[in-house]
């Protein structure tokens, strides 16, 4: 593309916009709604998936440790443990705090237990928390070979259950993103179709006078990428606002037994999925409107 | 030059708008296409612009055969030819400068190049002085006369006119006619579909009759030749 013709291409783009004006505010409005629905959606999606990774990150593994082993030897393995792979934290829940517990636990029953601190039967406990507990089979394994560790309690039903809900979440979230694109493709579309049927007569002009079809399609489709991108600016300033006003209603209320993810994590994905979406609605929309009325 | 060699044209509902037609354009010719409503005028402009293409035969402009085009060389052939309609076909939103300078926009050419043809144009049909005005500020003769100027602005070697006068009282079709005339004079080989039979007769240049999608005469100086 030469400099002289990206200039007339920006140039007619940029005046088409403004003298355009009720469609063009009215295809704003149309990406500005689908944005929303898809923005809304996909700020969901990150925050069941930030929630279930939090779930995730925070299942405890107990390994237990060998009951002969001293306070040497258990601090060693301490360091073995953190450094297996996928392991994230492991801290130890000595057998004289367990005790402690225990104790508390029983109340004025706690005579139950005495002699206990002489001749401790209960065993130190490594509980250990996994980066990513889809693998915590291959973990276990590991973990297992190691000497020292005599047995590792878990529930496996329950990380089953949580691995199949975030993949489940995962897999759900990307269908309907895109289902949602698609939807906005042929809304938006349709809405620059009225701008092109606007403008046939000068597209069938340029034709016999010798335009190319691409001469004829790029001012059509940065028209639409600038309405593309404005509607991502407006949308995204509503999701902006709209998610600290919620976030921070909730977190007022005190009843959130979860954390929801910061907006300073989730600012950068946002605007540059928005402009992304902005240019490839605006941008495909116009391409395929402009299509039709090529065919002279 | 142009040649049409053996063309037809049958329309996909079955309509046969032109059969078995053969004809030889020199270079700086003026050529008169004469006959009645629905003989098959239109569709050998079409068929010239390719706006549609051949059934069967050939037809080669320049020593290009049209048909043999693919759909991005098409633009490059329209450059080679200017275009006027009886309807005029401008932009009603651009002004007259705007409406001539857009069709060497079109063909990429440079802002220094435009500014220098496009007055150039303009003055020679005549509008200099209305350059600012829109399309809608102007009577019909003025109308066609932009159209004119935006059909040469590029130099082409073929103006291909399609009833140009058809919508203009008799006194400003005879001055587009000079107009057309000068034109042809400069070089460019003018092709006109008309119904004018006043005009036709006036100019005295070759004159091809269609009638029912055949030629029924190809005379040197000819006449309209129709009681319509």
């Amino acid at each position: 593309m030469k400099i002289n013709g990206f200039r007339y291409f920006l140039r007619e783009a940029s005046k088409n916009v403004f003298s355009n004006g009720w469609m063009s505010i009215a295809s704003i409005f149309t990406v500005l709604a689908s944005l929303l629905v898809f923005g809304l959606f996909m700020v969901l999606t990150l925050n069941l998936n930030y929630i279930a990774g939090q779930l995730e990150g925070d299942y405890e593994i107990i390994l237990v440790v060998d009951e002969t082993y001293n306070q040497q030897q258990v601090e060693a393995l301490g360091e073995t443990i953190r450094g297996v792979e996928n392991v994230k934290e492991a801290e130890l829940d000595s057998k004289t705090n367990r005790l402690d517990e225990l104790k508390d636990e029983f109340g004025e029953n706690a005579s139950l237990l005495d002699g206990y601190e002489t001749d401790n039967p209960l065993r130190d406990w490594y509980k250990i928390t996994l980066s990513d507990l889809s693998r915590s089979d291959e973990t276990v394994q590991e973990l297992e070979g190691l000497p020292g560790i005599v047995k590792i309690i878990r529930n496996q039903d329950t990380i089953d259950k949580l691995v199949s809900m975030t993949t489940y979440l995962g897999h759900i979230s990307i269908w309907v993103m895109a289902a949602l694109a698609l939807i906005s493709v042929f809304i938006i579309s349709n809405t620059i179709k009225l701008t092109v049927f606007a403008r046939r007569k000068e597209i069938n002009i340029m034709k016999f006078v010798g335009a190319t079809d691409w001469f004829i399609r790029w001012p059509f489709i940065i028209e639409g990428i600038i309405i593309g991108l404005i509607g991502a600016v407006f949308s995204f300033v509503v999701i902006a606002y709209g998610y600290h006003g919620i976030i921070g209603l909730l977190e007022s209320l005190e009843i959130s037994f979860v954390d929801f993810k910061p907006f300073h994590e989730l600012v950068l994905l946002l605007i540059g999925t928005f402009l992304g979406m902005g240019v490839v609605l605006g941008g495909v929309g116009s391409l395929i409107s402009v299509r039709k009325y090529l065919k002279v | 030059m142009i040649l049409f060699s053996n063309v037809s044209k049958t329309y996909e509902n079955g309509t046969k708008a032109l059969d078995n037609i053969s004809f030889f354009i020199e270079r700086g010719e003026f050529v008169f296409i004469v006959g009645p409503s629905g003989a098959g005028k239109s569709t050998l402009i079409k068929l010239l612009m390719h706006e549609e293409t051949a059934t069967s035969g050939d037809v080669i402009i320049n020593n290009v055969n049209v048909g043999a085009l693919k759909q991005n060389q098409i633009p490059y052939l329209r450059r080679s030819m200017g275009v006027v309609f009886q309807d005029f076909r401008l932009l009603p939103k651009k002004t007259v400068y705007e409406n001539v300078s857009f069709a060497m926009e079109i063909v990429g050419a440079s802002k220094r190049a435009i500014r220098r043809q496009v007055p150039n144009v303009l003055s020679m049909v005549g509008l200099s002085s209305k350059a600012k005005m829109l399309p809608s500020q102007l009577s019909g003769g003025e109308q066609q006369r932009v159209a004119l100027a935006r059909a040469l602005v590029n130099n082409p070697a073929f103006l291909i006119a399609d009833e140009p006068t058809g919508n203009l009282n008799p006194k400003t079709a005879m001055e587009i006619m000079e107009l057309l005339d000068d034109i042809n004079k400069r070089g460019t080989t003018v092709i006109m579909a008309t119904h004018a039979k006043d005009i036709v007769n006036a100019m005295k240049k070759r004159v091809i009759a269609i009638e029912d999608g055949v030629i029924a005469r190809d005379e040197v100086r000819g006449v309209y030749g129709y009681e319509d």
